[in-house]
């Protein structure tokens, strides 16, 4: 970004858009600017590095040597835990560089999961790979904060969506995986830390993505048995991370990953409630949601509310989302008494949820947002053609509209945004 | 945190992260030393871990009892008490909802139903780890050899001592399913 502003510099100076002496001001500015902190090469290929040789460990040993000893084998479960134990021991005592503590603090990391599956592997110990994981994890955890090492947390976030979806939903007879909650609270003071001193870094970045899609992966293993109410509580999930990124502090467009995944999400989910089959079995089981899934669907309403009222009184305009956290109890509860009721509400929340986005991006001038709302229209006619008895002529008629629709909306707003441009160069 | 605090709460952890597979290593060599040697009754089939490598997986034939007590929760843990039959194979003399105070040799399963006057279990010890080529390789050896039903049924050897188990070896035709394998190769 600062490069090619530099270079663009002697051009704007030629045409007279800056002096001669603000082209020096800034070149100044970017020269003493201090650059972000592990962004540079060596810290990210260190940890790569580290990953690798890690998994690497694991791999060799899950060979299954078997033509060495059992003592021999056991030795070698525990050396590189001990090696690299004592090198981050050494890396924290001598206050070494972040670099050291993040290559050796991986190592030691893959090291304790390589010794657990080593010894499980030499005694023939039972437990499925959910179990390992978490014994892995747990006594992983403290090292996040010991050595404050961005590569731990990732890797720590990585491995606990892992557990839960291993417990929840692969390996039979599920579990809950309960832990996750541990694991996730105990990494978002780290998290919240990163967003409160360095919010622009692409660390912080990549955080704003990954943990809420590990949000949205790990949720439905926490509400086996909700049925149809499954829907409701996942749409809740997803508008409170959708309003979760309309805060102040996450409005950075690419650099938020709530709203974008929140709103992929609650399109969905929405569409698939716009589908018969979604309700087919409703009438056959109880509609009334066991108790601790109620308490689930109560937190999360009222978190939505309250984010969405926080956002509000920050200056921030609602839209649409928001508003699905109050639609989505209703349609369930409406589709209790109907479920053809629940179907339609279902597709004219869709269809309101595109025509506000497309709404939205001609008076913000912002494509992205139009061709969503386009996108939304289009997928919901789409699904229509599935459940829905309608001749090929008119099928193709409509799929002509929307293609049209697409050209149209977009070149409409190409005009007004060039409108727009031109009338704020004549003003200047 | 000053570098001191911080690195004496290292060593803790790292005690913590080094106690994991120590104590794994202590409560197996502690029952296989000590432990008295069971026979189960197995067939092996061939499944993969990511982390642990390739095992085969043993389905035991204990996996039921008849017992007129049918207060048995799903999940719960069930005190086998271990007695050998006739042919020196593993067989259950009792089972309980407590540990039994008279034996040692005892192993605790999982409770999986109570049907029609049989509680059935899973006593888990499901994983034997082998050398990556030769899980695959034991479980079809393992198919041709059940194949013939005069030959003696394969088993898995089992260490038991105060409700713990260690599963030491695989047997078929008598002898070590690694070397059954072996022995296959070379014919």
């Amino acid at each position: 970004m600062a490069s090619s502003i530099i270079k663009d510099l002697p051009e704007l100076v030629e045409k007279n858009v800056i002096t001669a002496s603000t082209a020096k001001e800034i070149e100044q500015y970017y020269a003493l600017k201090p650059k972000a902190e592990n962004t540079n090469l060596l810290a990210i290929f260190g940890s790569l590095g580290g990953i690798l040789v890690g998994l690497g460990f694991i791999l060799i040993f899950a060979h299954n040597w078997d033509t060495f000893s059992r003592t021999y084998k056991t030795l070698l479960a525990l050396l590189p835990l001990l090696l690299f134990q004592v090198s981050t021991g050494y890396g924290i005592i001598k206050q070494k560089s972040t670099l050291w503590k993040n290559v050796s603090g991986t190592l030691l990391f893959f090291s304790v999961g390589a010794s657990i599956a080593l010894v499980g592997q030499i005694y023939n110990i039972p437990g499925d790979v959910g179990s390992y994981l978490c014994s892995w994890i747990i006594v992983c955890l403290p090292l996040l904060y010991l050595l404050r090492s961005n590569t731990i947390a990732f890797l720590l976030l990585l491995f606990s969506t892992h557990y839960a979806t291993e417990t929840g939903y692969f390996t039979y007879p599920t579990h809950t995986p309960w832990f996750y909650l541990l694991f996730i609270a105990a990494i978002i003071p780290y998290y919240l830390d990163l967003l409160k001193q360095k919010p622009n870094s692409h660390v912080t970045r990549a955080f704003n993505w990954l943990l809420p899609l590990s949000i949205i992966i790990s949720f439905g293993s926490f509400i086996d048995n909700a049925h149809n109410f499954g829907f409701i509580l996942y749409g809740l999930v997803l508008c409170t991370l959708y309003n979760i990124g309309t805060l102040p502090s996450f409005r950075k467009k690419w650099e938020n990953g709530y709203s974008q995944l929140g709103a992929l999400g609650i399109i969905t989910i929405l569409t698939i409630m716009s589908f018969k089959f979604a309700w087919l079995f409703i009438k056959m089981r109880n509609p009334i949601p066991e108790t601790h899934l109620l308490v689930i669907c109560l937190t999360l309403f009222i978190s939505c509310i309250g984010i969405s009222y926080k956002a509000h009184k920050k200056g921030i305009k609602l839209n649409s989302f928001h508003a699905v956290a109050v639609v989505l109890p209703v349609i369930y509860m409406v589709s209790v008494q109907s479920t053809n009721l629940a179907l339609i509400l279902s597709n004219l929340t869709v269809l309101a949820l595109g025509i506000d986005c497309i709404r939205r991006g001609i008076n913000l001038l912002d494509f992205k947002t139009l061709n969503f709302g386009l996108l939304i229209i289009a997928i919901l006619i789409i699904c229509r053609f599935f459940d829905t008895q309608i001749s090929f002529a008119i099928r193709g008629i409509l799929f002509l509209v929307m293609g049209g629709g697409f050209f149209t909306a977009n070149y409409f707003l190409a005009k007004k945004k060039k409108t727009s441009l031109n009338t704020t160069q004549h003003e200047n | 945190m000053k570098t001191k605090h911080l690195f004496i709460a290292f060593v803790i952890v790292a005690l913590a992260q080094a106690f994991v597979p120590v104590k794994m290593i202590y409560d197996s060599e502690m029952t296989e030393k000590e432990g008295a040697v069971y026979k189960f009754k197995t067939a092996p089939i061939d499944p993969n871990d990511p982390f642990r490598g390739k095992y085969v997986r043993l389905n035991y034939k204990m996996n039921s009892f008849t017992t007129i007590d049918s207060n048995w929760v799903y999940n719960s843990s069930a005190y086998i008490t271990l007695k050998k039959d006739k042919e020196g194979f593993a067989s259950i003399a009792s089972i309980s909802h407590e540990a039994p105070n008279n034996t040692k040799d005892y192993i605790i399963a999982k409770v999986q139903n109570y049907y029609s006057g049989e509680i059935h279990f899973d006593i888990g010890l499901d994983r034997y780890y082998m050398e990556e080529s030769k899980a695959p390789e034991a479980e079809r050896a393992y198919i041709e050899y059940s194949s013939d039903s005069l030959k003696k049924p394969a088993y898995a050897l089992i260490s038991v001592r105060d409700g713990k188990s260690v599963l030491q070896d695989v047997i078929i035709d008598d002898i070590p399913i690694r070397e059954y394998v072996l022995q296959q190769r070379e014919k």
